[in-house]
């Protein structure tokens, strides 16, 4: 079974991590807020999804908390903790630098 | 992160029922129309993240294995017994030999601690002399503190023996890092005028572990004392019993010599270097004072010095359990042994056990589990195994080794603590043998003939170790046998021995001589004392010395001892020629020797009136006499010869003496002694006790060998046993079509048995070959002297062996007989 059709590789800790950064999301927003910024683009699959979080609970970057979501159902809701904001700062910037020296290459060699 | 982990674990089904709503939330809100797929899957895919998978996959391992064991129950209670006893009597042998011998005693800061020892050009002694200590600890400056002691025996209440005393400094118990474990030990600056500590064992022993003890008064040397504490330390020599201070000696010893005299060196000392110094720099900071104390004190013509060792080294067991050491070391040898033997027969077992288990393993292996998962499987079971065996050899290896201590009245204290390392190494190895002799070949092949042959050699193998183990059991057992029997060469039998110190009492050689005589006089006048005769030692006693002239008598040790005439009447050592000694006799013109010692050295018994020692560069004596040999020190030695010399005055002092008693009358020679000098109290005790001391070391070896080797036996038949009913078991048709088609019983039987043979007959002779050519060498020599050859004990080992072999193959192979042949057929 693929795991992560159109996510790229790596990268899916550091965009959950990321659209936590605007306040608490429950699994399912998680994937639909990824799906929706990246302009249809991206699928996260809960395949992928569910080992990613249950990762970021064990590196206590995010906090569970049950909720009740806008359409009255129970869910679980992830809150980013600090440690967890550090590390996401620190993949972007990482990921960044990263994209850009890919991107200079790609131009350069063209 | 690890903290989240476990705390994971402990709450993990609250965690996965959580993932599992969220999931079927998720699954609801998308209405189901991305890729779930197994739900089930995905989400043991998301908890899997945590890590606790192959905790998980061993809890089922782990339960599947108690099922198995519970319905194999035979097979897991033999493995768990073989277990246990090669686990339990390896970690008891060991206990006892570091309990014993090697465990060093644990000394506050050893490397900090020096033994002295005095030199002059006179020789070099282990003694030190006291003022010349004393000297020292004031004017060194290297040294923080000197610690003293000197061993001694006195009387103890009003019993007839003597007890081990130290007489030590004040510091002692503080420098050493001992403790009291009721009331006090000795302090520096502590008043301890008719004090005394007593260790553990004595206060169990003699005292009947009162609580009242401490603070009792008891009578020492016949002088009142009071107990001031209780220490479980033991110094330097193996026994204590006692520890009373230095500095009072002349309460216990009136007229004490010790604090007056320059000369004697019989004080053991050991000193504390100050911090940074070496023990270089502290040898040549003493040369100074002492020099100097040389011009001040005239009286020191031997010019002393003072050597240093590093201290812990002189903490050891005395030179006397040497031998016991040397037996104990062969024990452990054959615990070795009796290991091997048991791995080779859990190895054994397993194959058989997997045999039965094949069924299951191919159920699995279609099932889809592969061969790593189903090797997981036996490791998990075999770990459960070697965790239950280890358990239970703990305690068995604990039982053994206090029944070793209690049975055997070892003459040394032992302390007794399981080692947990070595428990697991034993556990460790047997688990290996158990993987890499028994798992693995047996999932490698499938081949049935090839796991016989496995089988037969691990049985070969075990046959070999018991075959080893019953020769040497055999041969020791012998040897035993020969020399509690054995003439001895003469008669110690109501024999009484009376020791006291006159020197310690400061007693002038003309003075003890005297009291000698007189003592001589007194016990001529009791008709219960039937001869009497002085020594410097007593026959079979610790303080004998042997020596060697190996240009004259090579390979020949030679035992000295003074004695004065009445000494071969008394133990009715016949002279083959010659004279006893005579007045004018001194140790310097006149010796007798043993016929055995004036053969080798002559090749004769005619050698009256000839030098002694024959081919000495400097000073001879003459041979006035030869005695018949007589085995004084080592009864199990065959290497000993004797020689005696005549008592001189000066030998007065350190003299002891002899008497036949009438049966069970040993007060009459304490009372003889009390008419000459009441104040001095000597002990007496019987002979046998030190013929009862040299017995043990070849009676430790005899009980020890035999026991462990029918425990080998044992073993190997369990192992057999094992054997013969699974061949049985697996050729049940065959046997079913033979006995249809008429074969006989015998015939029968041999089918099932002639597998046996071979291995049998291999190990036994693998067995025999190793004892009689490859162990002749260390058993017949020094301290064992057992014989190799002993036909009878050759013979009973052998027959022992394959009688047991054939009793354990007999009863499953007897079942074959009543294999009913159309039952026999049926089965598939």
């Amino acid at each position: 079974m693929p795991r992560d059709t159109g996510v790229p590789s790596g990268t899916l800790i550091m965009m959950v991590l990321q659209v936590l950064r605007n306040g608490p999301l429950h699994g399912y927003a998680i994937a639909q807020r990824i799906h929706l910024l990246s302009g249809d683009e991206l699928r996260v699959e809960e395949g992928s999804l569910y080992p990613a979080l249950q990762k970021l609970l064990m590196q206590g970057w995010v906090k569970a908390v049950w909720a009740v979501s806008e359409s009255g159902r129970k869910v679980r809701e992830y809150h980013l903790t600090t440690s967890g904001r550090k590390q996401c700062e620190a993949e972007v910037n990482e990921y960044e630098r990263m994209a850009a020296a890919v991107k200079a290459v790609l131009k350069g060699a063209r | 992160m690890i903290w989240r982990r476990l705390y994971y674990l402990l709450r993990r089904s609250k965690f996965e029922r959580e993932l599992a709503e969220e999931m079927s939330a998720h699954q609801e809100e998308t209405g189901g129309q991305c890729g779930f797929g197994n739900t089930l899957r995905l989400r043991e895919e998301a908890a899997d993240i945590w890590g606790w998978r192959w905790l998980q996959e061993w809890k089922q391992d782990a339960t599947h294995g108690v099922r198995v064991f519970r319905r194999s129950p035979s097979f897991t209670i033999t493995a768990v017994a073989v277990l246990a006893l090669g686990i339990g009597l390896n970690l008891a042998l060991f206990q006892v030999l570091n309990g014993a011998f090697v465990a060093p005693l644990k000394l506050r800061d050893p490397k900090t601690l020096v033994r002295l020892f005095q030199d002059s050009k006179f020789g070099f002694s282990s003694g030190v002399n006291y003022n010349l200590a004393q000297f020292i600890k004031k004017e060194s400056g290297v040294f923080s503190g000197i610690v003293l002691e000197q061993y001694a025996r006195m009387g103890w209440q009003d019993t007839l023996e003597q007890v081990d005393v130290r007489l030590v400094s004040a510091n002692y118990f503080d420098e050493f890092g001992a403790r009291a474990l009721h009331g006090r030990v000795f302090h520096e600056g502590d008043n301890t005028s008719g004090a005394i500590v007593i260790s553990e064992p004595f206060w169990r022993t003699n005292l009947g572990a009162s609580p009242e003890a401490v603070g009792s008064k008891v009578r020492l040397n016949g002088r009142v004392v009071t107990i001031s504490g209780i220490t479980n330390f033991y110094g330097a020599r193996n026994t204590a019993a006692i520890w009373a201070p230095l500095e009072q000696i002349e309460y216990l010893y009136p007229g004490s010599p010790l604090k007056t005299d320059w000369h004697a060196r019989n004080v053991d000392a050991y000193a504390r270097l100050k911090p940074g110094v070496s023990v270089a720099a502290a040898k040549d900071a003493l040369r100074a004072p002492i020099t100097e104390l040389g011009r001040v004190r005239p009286e020191l013509q031997d010019e002393p010095w003072i050597d240093l060792s590093s201290g812990s080294n002189h903490f050891r067991r005395s030179r006397d359990d040497k031998e016991i050491f040397v037996v104990i070391s062969l024990l452990v040898g054959i615990a070795v042994l009796v290991f091997s033997i048991t791995c080779a027969n859990l190895a054994s077992l397993m194959v058989s056990h997997l045999s039965a288990r094949a069924p299951e393993f191919r159920m699995r292996s279609n099932l889809g589990a592969g061969r790593a998962r189903v090797l997981r499987q036996l490791v998990t079971e075999s770990s459960l195994l070697v965790a239950v065996g280890l358990i239970c050899g703990w305690f068995v290896g604990y039982g053994v080794a206090r029944v070793i201590v209690s049975r055997t009245a070892a003459p040394f204290e032992v302390m007794l603590s399981p080692d947990w390392r070595l428990a697991a190494s034993a556990a460790g190895i047997a688990w290996l043998a158990i993987i890499l002799v028994g798992l693995l070949p047996a999932l490698r092949t499938t081949r049935q003939e090839r796991r016989n042959r496995m089988q037969r050699v691990l049985i070969g193998v075990q046959v070999t170790g018991s075959c080893i183990l019953l020769l040497v059991a055999g041969m020791a057992t012998r040897k035993f046998q020969n020399v509690a029997t054995a003439d001895l060469g003469f008669q110690f039998e109501n024999v009484a021995v009376l020791e006291v110190s006159l020197d310690r009492y400061g007693a002038a050689p003309d003075a003890a001589a005297s009291y000698w005589a007189s003592l001589r006089d007194s016990a001529a006048s009791d008709p219960r004392l039937r001869g009497v005769a002085l020594a410097t030692t007593v026959p079979l006693g610790n303080s004998l010395n042997e020596g060697s002239y190996d240009r004259d008598a090579p390979g020949l040790k030679v035992v000295r001892m003074t004695v004065d005439a009445p000494f071969f009447d008394l133990f009715q050592i016949p002279l083959l020629s010659g004279r006893t000694f005579q007045p004018g006799d001194t140790r310097d013109n006149a010796v007798i020797i043993s016929r055995r010692l004036a053969e080798q050295m002559y090749g004769s018994v005619n050698v009256i009136g000839r030098g002694f020692p024959k081919t000495s560069p400097g000073h001879k004596s003459t041979i006035v006499g030869v005695a018949a040999d007589a085995k004084l020190l080592k009864i199990t030695a065959t290497n000993m010869a004797e020689s005696y010399i005549p008592m001189t005055p000066d030998s007065m002092k350190t003299a002891l003496l002899m008497a036949r008693v009438d049966n069970n009358q040993l007060d009459a020679l304490r009372a003889a002694a009390n008419r000459v000098n009441p104040s001095i109290t000597p002990s007496v005790r019987w002979m046998r006790e030190g013929f009862e001391s040299r017995m043990l070391a070849p009676k430790l070896m005899s009980l020890g060998s035999t026991a462990i080797g029918v425990l080998a036996l044992a073993l190997t038949c369990i192992g057999i046993f094992g054997l013969v009913a699974y061949t049985v078991s697996l050729r049940t048709k065959e046997i079913g079509i033979r006995m249809a088609l008429g074969a006989r019983g015998g015939s029968v039987l041999w089918l099932i048995v002639r597998g046996l043979t071979w291995p049998v007959g291999i190990g036994a002779i693998i067995g025999a070959v190793v004892v009689i050519i490859g162990l002749s060498k260390i058993l017949q020599g020094e301290p064992f002297f057992v014989d190799s050859s002993d036909p009878l004990a050759i013979a009973g080992a052998l027959t022992a062996l394959i009688v047991a072999a054939l009793a354990a193959s007999l009863g499953p192979a007897a079942r074959a007989l009543r294999i009913d042949p159309s039952t026999a057929l049926r089965e598939q």
